[in-house]
């Protein structure tokens, strides 16, 4: 990321943004995955058999956010949603095989493209913790 | 309580296999089938290869009410975790209440040894805790009658697991299965547990919440009380879901050349 002297932290914020949707988009072309996707699969595959609910929590968004998100893995084949054997109005939600494939190939190539993010460590945990903060 | 061989459970069922997942089976009922005469119990030919074929591949536990001395005869396969006595042994022992396990049985066992029995009543010490079979007896309801009647005048009081025609009796306050299977979930590192079982002594397990990691219960026979989320029909399946297991664990290279599943 280009840094000038002087630039106000919010140059910095949308450069950030720059490189993610950019990021996004490779993900998107070459992986047939977003990265909001990858996550939610990453996160699910220790997460058998969970609740929605659960689900939101682990990554951290409203569960009417993740909804749209389940629906699309959902329709890729990557997931797939059944009743909770244990209390048939809900539903559990689990990663399927072709998920998994799926997944860690899309791991393996987002490693590689994320592996200069790594150098900003710091920096990055500070701008993450200064966002929360905002928002 | 949904059947674990229908195609949606078979997906939860494969999906544990993509993680740190521990799977802990029950022995009486679940890996050996009932026999007439407990001692007769034994793990199949075809059910310990299988075992170790899966033990090979993931950490496999066998969590019982025998002691671990009586289950280690009866089978040559060892387990990367044996935990006996209903979760008295093996799991997280402390030798104090070890101790006061194995005197409170031995107060029970000379209380129990005043009763006249009708024949077919056998008495079982297993060392910190007593299971009272009554398979054998002629007359099972007039046997559990009288089983019951002595277990209330015990001092002190037992906690009580009716099995399938046994009655199993453990110190109050003594780990149960259930314990012995979240302390095994921190031994082993893993984050969920495949378990199964068939008796009410495995419902300590079934009915534990859903906490950071993820229990998937199986039973084996379907019960309307229970509170496993799975179930297969009988004992006898116990080599088909081996090799279930055993199918979703193998490297995906080998799953494309062997093809079609179990």
């Amino acid at each position: 990321m280009r840094k000038v002297q002087g630039e106000p932290p919010i140059y910095s914020l949308f450069q950030i943004g720059k490189q993610i949707h950019s990021m996004n988009r490779r993900s998107e072309s070459q992986l047939g995955l977003s990265l909001v996707q990858w996550y939610l699969l990453s996160r699910l595959v220790h997460m058998p058999a969970s609740s929605p609910l659960a689900l939101a929590a682990a990554v951290n968004v409203h569960p009417s956010t993740l909804t749209q998100t389940m629906k699309r893995l959902e329709k890729k084949r990557l997931i797939f949603v059944s009743s909770d054997p244990k209390d048939s109005r809900k539903k559990v939600v689990s990663i399927t095989r072709a998920g998994k494939d799926t997944l860690d190939l899309a791991t393996a190539k987002i490693d590689e493209w994320s592996s200069h993010l790594s150098l900003l460590g710091n920096d990055l945990e500070r701008l993450r913790k200064c966002l929360s903060a905002q928002i | 309580m949904i059947p674990l061989f229908s195609k949606e459970s078979l997906r939860v069922l494969e999906s544990l296999s993509f993680t740190d997942t521990l799977y802990a089976f029950d022995f009486d009922g679940t890996l050996a089938k009932i026999v007439c005469v407990p001692t007769d119990a034994r793990l199949s030919k075809v059910t310990e290869k299988l075992l170790r074929q899966l033990a090979a591949r993931v950490p496999v536990a066998i969590v019982s009410g025998r002691s671990i001395q009586d289950l280690k005869s009866r089978m040559e396969f060892k387990p990367q975790y044996l935990v006996g006595n209903h979760g008295l042994e093996g799991s997280n022992p402390d030798r104090d209440s070890m101790d006061s396990a194995e005197r409170t049985c031995q107060k029970w066992i000379r209380a129990l040894s005043q009763f006249n029995w009708p024949s077919g009543v056998d008495i079982e010490d297993k060392r910190y805790s007593l299971a009272l079979h009554y398979r054998r007896a002629r007359s099972r309801a007039l046997a559990r009658r009288q089983l019951t009647a002595a277990i209330d005048k015990l001092q002190p009081s037992p906690r009580m697991l009716p099995g399938k025609l046994v009655y199993n009796l453990l110190p109050i306050g003594a780990p149960h299965k259930g314990a012995a299977i979240l302390d095994l979930v921190k031994k082993s590192g893993m984050k969920h547990v495949l378990y199964i079982g068939d008796d009410d002594t495995d419902e300590d397990v079934f009915s534990l919440p859903a906490g950071s990691g993820q229990i998937v219960s199986v039973r084996v026979g379907k019960k309307k009380s229970s509170r496993a989320a799975y179930f297969i029909p009988r004992q006898a399946e116990i080599n088909r879901l081996l090799r279930y297991l055993i199918f979703f664990h193998m490297s995906p290279q080998v799953e494309r050349i062997v093809g079609a599943r179990p």
